[in-house]
């Protein structure tokens, strides 16, 4: 029997944040995990327009060989899932199975899970909702700093977004260059601050994982306006780097194919239960310590199987409007080379005025992602609609509005015994109380007319499934007080002596804002603590 | 490919407003639709039919479709005929403006109108040949 020192569960974010933080002692770290790669990622020579206009073979890079970005047989929550992601949710129905009526939140099983598709934006939490989460404010914005010099994160120093976005606690690269429709509304928004400051409103730019600076082996963005397709040089941040690196550099041991089902703890060790996805064996790992970071739901399976407990656990997801727009002085505009798909602005609407219930709209200029996907919803004969978009297509942009998100007791998840592979199933349900129903609404409403203020002629305003945000936390809550299902301060699993859990299952609010930074930060808090012997 | 393959995909693409004898993309879109199993029912199938003897309807049509049906199975392949022109260099011109477009919100609000009369014509359409 072959005890390793600690192994960590789980490839994405939090599982390579704290696997680094841990390699940092030099004890020995495994990091299990399903691991899917994608097998064929796509070589990129050119940018988006000389591939638009010279490549023939194109329609095998923008809609898959097997033409998987035209198939109905998406994930509910992930329909505008590109090709070259699609190894990102791969086996999950197989091994992650969910019944539900009105909740489906994507999972993955890849290496570098979730993150491969993480839209890079990187905002501190303010002290109101680390303490709404159940964070310490002093640790995690020492832990925000250190993780943005692993990361590397662009934006600007100073604008309106940037108390919410940073604060200045973390180093920044410049921001990215705003593509000129962007830039055009963003003046409007200067010339119209006040009314929308007397509405709690702020626009900026958002801090981005994204490097404009080379760092490490890795090389800037350069514009090419294929960010959805593939990641050039490595200039955004992907959770695969950071294990990658480890792994070249003999800092850490990883071993894939592995589901972790269930652990149990016997003298001084834990031991971790797996099976294996291509053989269906089952396999023990033992390890003095142990650090779930498989991903909110994933650790709660791990967690209830090894409980053998079939408690309900409560969740938090936030809610996920998205408002397509036309900003009409670009309509007709002639296509550009240089362009960016990633995210240009951010506008936080700050209902308190004391950053403690924040929700953000994340505002995109829409082009790489094709006119057919917009044609599909629009009311209009294809033939005409083609033409009719062709000349909107330069001032579209894409609002999504993340709205924060508090426990309600109708929503939990629950364990049952089934005949999948993992054999069980996950419950969920996830459902609107009225009083949050009527906020989402105002607070859409609140944008539209913001958005209208900037010259914004909105098409619609679309409520999402639950689940379609793909932030998801809450279910084993911090606790000062010991109990089943919950989380020491310090990211301890209660009930067990050498079980951590390093990612979201802990967080007790969700903040409007992009949770992922504020995760990997605390990945490394957690992991600090598994050091610390806690 | 099939002979009411070919003479489908060739109405989709004179529909959309490219050249009918573009081989690679006829074969592609049979391709497509097999692989995604966009198949079309009983119903579709004649309705298809009629469109094949009676392309001039087709806008028509399809404008009702959007409002009263826009998961028609026809407009899925219509679709499909669209995301291919689309990924095809030939064809980007009808997707991506080369320079500034000249009186933009005339053209659009003419290209809406165009459309918007095109639908309600169809949907009388539908009514009359029951269709709907």
């Amino acid at each position: 029997m072959e005890i390793i020192d600690y192994i960590v569960v789980g490839s994405g974010c939090t599982g390579a944040m704290t696997a680094e933080t841990l390699a940092e002692s030099g004890k020995r770290v495994l990091v299990l995990d399903v691991g899917i790669e994608n097998e064929s990622p796509s070589e990129v020579n050119a940018d988006f327009i000389t591939k638009r206009y010279t490549e023939k073979q194109q329609a095998d890079f923008f809609l898959g060989k097997e033409f998987e970005v035209l198939s109905e047989n998406t994930h509910p929550n992930m329909p505008q899932q590109m090709a070259q992601r699609k190894f990102m949710t791969e086996l999950t129905d197989r091994f992650l199975p969910v019944a539900s009526e009105n909740f489906f939140p994507a999972e993955s099983l890849a290496l570098g899970g979730l993150g491969n598709g993480w839209g890079l934006g990187s905002c501190v939490f303010s002290a109101n909702e680390l303490k709404k989460v159940g964070l310490s404010t002093d640790l995690m914005n020492k832990s925000y700093k250190i993780i943005a010099n692993r990361i590397g994160i662009s934006g600007e120093k100073n604008d309106d977004a940037s108390t919410f976005c940073h604060n200045n606690f973390i180093d920044l690269q410049p921001s990215i260059k705003l593509n000129p429709a962007a830039e055009s509304l963003y003046s409007q928004y200067r010339k119209k601050e006040t009314y929308f400051k007397q509405k709690k409103l702020y626009i900026g730019r958002p801090a981005l994982a994204l490097l404009t600076e080379n760092k490490d082996n890795r090389q800037a963005y350069s514009y090419k306006d294929l960010d959805f397709y593939t990641n050039e040089d490595n200039s955004a941040y992907r959770p695969a780097i950071t294990i990658q690196n480890l792994l070249k550099t003999g800092k850490i041991e990883y071993q894939k194919g592995w589901l972790a089902l269930r652990f149990w703890e016997e003298h001084n060790y834990s031991v971790l239960e797996c099976l294996h996805i291509e053989t269906n064996k089952k396999k023990l790992f033992f390890a003095t310590k142990l650090i779930l970071s498989a991903s909110t739901l994933s650790t709660a399976r791990i967690v209830m199987r090894s409980f053998q407990k079939r408690d309900k656990l409560p969740i938090l997801c936030n809610a996920y409007t998205y408002i397509p727009m036309v900003y009409w002085p670009f309509i007709g505009r002639r296509n550009i080379d240089k362009f960016c798909g990633l995210v240009q602005l951010a506008m936080f609407y700050d209902k308190n005025a004391d950053h403690s219930e924040v929700a953000m709209a994340s505002i995109y200029n829409y082009r790489s992602m094709l006119n057919f996907r917009i044609l599909k919803q629009m009311p209009l004969n294809y033939a005409d609609g083609m033409r009719f978009l062709q000349l909107l297509s330069p001032a579209l942009f894409i609002a999504g509005i993340f709205h924060p998100a508090d426990y309600q007791k109708q929503n939990f998840i629950q364990l049952q015994k089934s005949n999948s592979l993992s054999g069980d199933t996950l419950f969920t349900n996830y459902t609107f109380e009225e009083n949050e129903a009527n906020q989402i609404v105002e607070t859409e409403k609140l944008y539209a007319k913001a958005f209208y203020k900037l010259n914004c002629l909105i098409l619609s305003k679309i409520s999402t499934n639950a689940g379609a945000s793909i932030h998801y936390s809450g279910t084993l809550p911090f606790s000062e007080n010991e109990q089943l299902f919950h989380l020491s301060p310090e990211g301890k699993l209660y009930g067990t002596n050498n079980v951590f859990v390093a990612d979201g299952s802990g967080f007790k609010f969700l903040p409007g804002k992009g949770l992922t930074l504020s995760l990997m930060a605390n990945a490394h808090i957690v992991a600090q603590n598994v050091l610390k012997n806690v | 490919m099939k002979q009411t393959m070919q003479h489908e995909a060739k109405l989709f693409a004179q529909y959309l407003g490219v050249k009918v004898d573009d081989k690679v993309l006829l074969t592609k879109y049979s391709d497509a639709i097999e692989k995604l199993k966009f198949s079309l029912n009983e119903k579709e199938e004649n309705i298809l039919r009629y469109l094949l003897k009676m392309p001039f309807l087709l806008p028509f049509i399809d404008g009702a479709w959007a409002f009263l049906k826009p998961e028609n199975g026809i407009r899925k392949r219509i679709l499909v005929m669209n995301a291919l022109i689309e990924t095809q260099p030939q064809y980007v011109q009808f997707f991506l403006n080369q320079k500034d477009v000249p009186f933009p919100i005339i053209k659009l609000i003419f290209r809406g109108l165009v459309a918007v009369l095109r639908g309600i014509i169809g949907v009388l359409l539908l009514l009359l040949f029951g269709w709907k």
